[in-house]
């Protein structure tokens, strides 16, 4: 019982962009948060994060989200928003270290979370390099290691959870998958590697079905701001639930190396 | 062997280690413009001064000579003061370049120099009509230019913000007509005014630090201190700023809040500068930027190398303004534009040309 949604409802100029949300999500759980453009999925994850006003209740380990001050939510969860502008040279190195600025570390320590961070999205080799000078989508690489910095940098003593909007968006295939496997490994619970005594959570949003089939514990579907289903990826890519959410026809296989549903769009 | 000797020239080479040569290199450089500006002056120059004066006041074995009185009693406030505005400005530039997100914000730009000015000004013209105030003095020009700082600030920040975001263009617009604006009223002012008023507007605008005394220096030293360590205690929230204001908020600063006080920081170090030196422009939007280009943006050291090298600078400008056309002075704001509008020019191309954006 990690994070509760109830009647959760966002306006803005008297358009409903989240329309009486009622969900659950555990720590230890990934959920992809898919939909069409425009169906809430961004307004919903700033609304998690706290930086959104709305309508209903919304808890984060139990307390009510609109309670927690900034510092403190800052120690429950870390965000990833859709995109981060930096105009200024900064080495990668410091990007992530900023991430722990705030907080009372060592020296060591950091430097232990910054190499782990970074070695988490498979960006170690750009520690020394300028930030402005990476590609897009090693910048993506690079950005996601900060949140998870910030996750590790906090108390332990609370489960905690990630929100990332599109964290693949600029990636290339080997590193979608690699990043959603790493996620994957990160949010099993009593993962030793990263944190023996509580769970992480993640709430992701994705466009690849595909890729949230593959590496998703729940899949939350969004249409014009209403919750269609929020349920394990077999019981939602179905073909005619699809057709309805998104209006395309689809192929729906199981995927020969985990029986997990995989989609492939109809050309007509 | 080779192996080690490899490891040591990386270390050598490392940020850490550069930065401990630039505080270094820094701090000197300072200390030798400290020394130089005491030594050289409109009637003699004598390297031996500083350390001759300051025996004779601390040991009082000598009786001071003429030239000695004035190394302890003019150029040394002046030269403090020359360092104390460098830094101030340096570091104003510093941090609004971090609330702006922006490399091209600079006090004088933005008119929060010119807002400070109409302040000190209107309090020069009008203090004498007011009763009681005149013995406030130099305390209430200082505390006017402040307020026509804030007034300033807050006017351009307001109005460059669309949909709680900075716009370049509009940004640089609105300093552009908030400058207009106080130069219209520095004119009007000038005026009415009479002609011992005139002159002391005519050093307003060009910015010029010969009447530092002692009282001015106790009274902008703790000042301008204090704005500049509360600044450097914002220097986390800077950094996060820089990497965009949704992710300094998720990362848990309070933006808003952290900005506001910012800027009243901002307010409070450029006014009292100003009310002791003029407007002095340029400083604050080349010092961060030259030391941009030779080590890092963190602020953790940008703030304090601004500092220095702010200071340095600007007592370097101070010396060149007594220097070049001696034994008359150039207003020491007419040298620091002279050298800071082409930078800014070239700075103004270079941004063109990497982010493609045109202005």
């Amino acid at each position: 019982m990690s994070i509760q949604a109830t009647k959760l409802s966002v306006t803005i100029n008297g358009r409903k962009i989240l329309d009486d949300l009622n969900f659950t999500c555990r720590a230890s759980e990934i959920t992809a948060i898919v939909g069409e453009n425009g169906a809430g999925k961004s307004t919903l994850l700033n609304c998690l994060a706290g930086v959104s006003k709305f309508a209903g209740e919304l808890t984060l380990n139990q307390y009510p989200i609109e309670s927690l001050s900034l510092a403190t939510l800052a120690k429950y969860r870390a965000v990833l928003p859709q995109s981060s502008s930096l105009n200024f040279p900064f080495s990668v190195h410091e990007v992530v270290r900023l991430a722990m600025s705030l907080g009372c570390l060592s020296q060591t320590e950091q430097e232990k979370i910054i190499a782990d961070s970074l070695a988490l999205v498979d960006a170690t080799q750009f520690i020394d390099r300028d930030y402005l000078h990476l590609s897009g989508g090693e910048k993506q690489r690079v950005q996601l290691a900060r949140v998870l910095a910030q996750l590790h940098a906090h108390d332990h003593h609370q489960n905690r959870f990630l929100f990332l909007d599109e964290p693949t968006s600029a990636l290339d295939l080997k590193h979608q998958y690699s990043t959603l496997k790493m996620l994957r490994e990160l949010c099993t619970p009593n993962n030793a590697r990263i944190d023996p005594a509580r769970n992480i959570g993640a709430l992701v949003i994705v466009h690849d079905l595909n890729l949230a089939s593959f590496y998703c514990d729940k899949i939350l579907l969004l249409d014009g701001g209403r919750l269609i289903a929020h349920d394990t990826p077999e019981k939602i890519f179905q073909h005619h639930i699809i057709k309805k959410s998104f209006g395309i026809d689809v192929i729906v296989d199981s995927h020969p190396d985990s029986n997990k549903p995989y989609l492939i769009p109809r050309l007509q | 062997m080779k192996t080690a000797s490899l490891t040591f020239w990386q270390l050598g080479q490392s940020h850490e280690h550069r930065r401990k040569l630039e505080f270094a290199v820094l701090s000197f450089c300072l200390l030798t413009l400290l020394w130089l500006g005491v030594s050289i002056g409109a009637s003699n120059v004598n390297f031996r001064l500083p350390l001759e004066s300051l025996y004779s006041r601390l040991f009082g074995t000598l009786e001071p000579s003429i030239t000695q009185s004035v190394v302890l009693n003019i150029r040394l406030p002046r030269v403090i003061m020359a360092l104390l505005v460098g830094a101030a400005l340096a570091v104003s530039g510093a941090s609004l370049q971090g609330v702006c997100r922006n490399p091209l914000a600079d006090p004088g730009l933005l008119g929060i120099s010119a807002g400070a000015a109409v302040g000190a000004v209107m309090m020069i013209l009008f203090a004498s009509h007011i009763p009681f105030l005149h013995v406030a003095g130099p305390y209430a020009v200082s505390v006017a230019a402040f307020a026509g700082a804030a007034v300033a600030t807050f006017s351009v920040y307001s109005l460059a913000q669309v949909n709680g975001d900075i716009q370049i263009p509009t940004f640089l617009l609105a300093g552009v007509a908030v400058n207009a604006l106080a130069g219209a009223m520095i004119g009007g002012l000038s005026f009415i005014a009479d002609d011992q008023a005139l002159r002391l507007i005519t050093f307003w605008m060009m910015g010029s630090l010969a009447s530092a005394t002692w009282t001015s220096v106790a009274i902008s030293a703790p000042t301008l201190a204090i704005a500049m360590i509360a600044i450097y205690r914002k220097r986390h929230a800077l950094n996060l700023i820089l990497l965009g204001e949704a992710n300094a908020r998720f990362t848990g600063i309070d933006v808003e809040k952290v900005k506001t006080q910012l800027l009243w920081l901002n307010a409070l170090a450029v006014g009292v500068a100003v009310a002791f030196s003029g407007i002095i422009g340029f400083i604050g939007l080349v010092v961060p930027h030259i030391l941009r280009m030779s080590s890092d943006t963190n602020y953790r050291y940008l703030i304090v190398n601004s500092a220095l090298l702010g200071a340095a600078l600007l007592a370097l400008a101070d010396l060149g303004s007594r220097m070049l056309i001696a034994p008359a002075e150039l207003p020491i704001g007419i040298l620091t534009s002279l050298i800071g509008a082409p930078f800014f020019i070239g700075l103004l191309m270079q941004q063109k040309r990497r982010m493609g954006f045109s202005l």
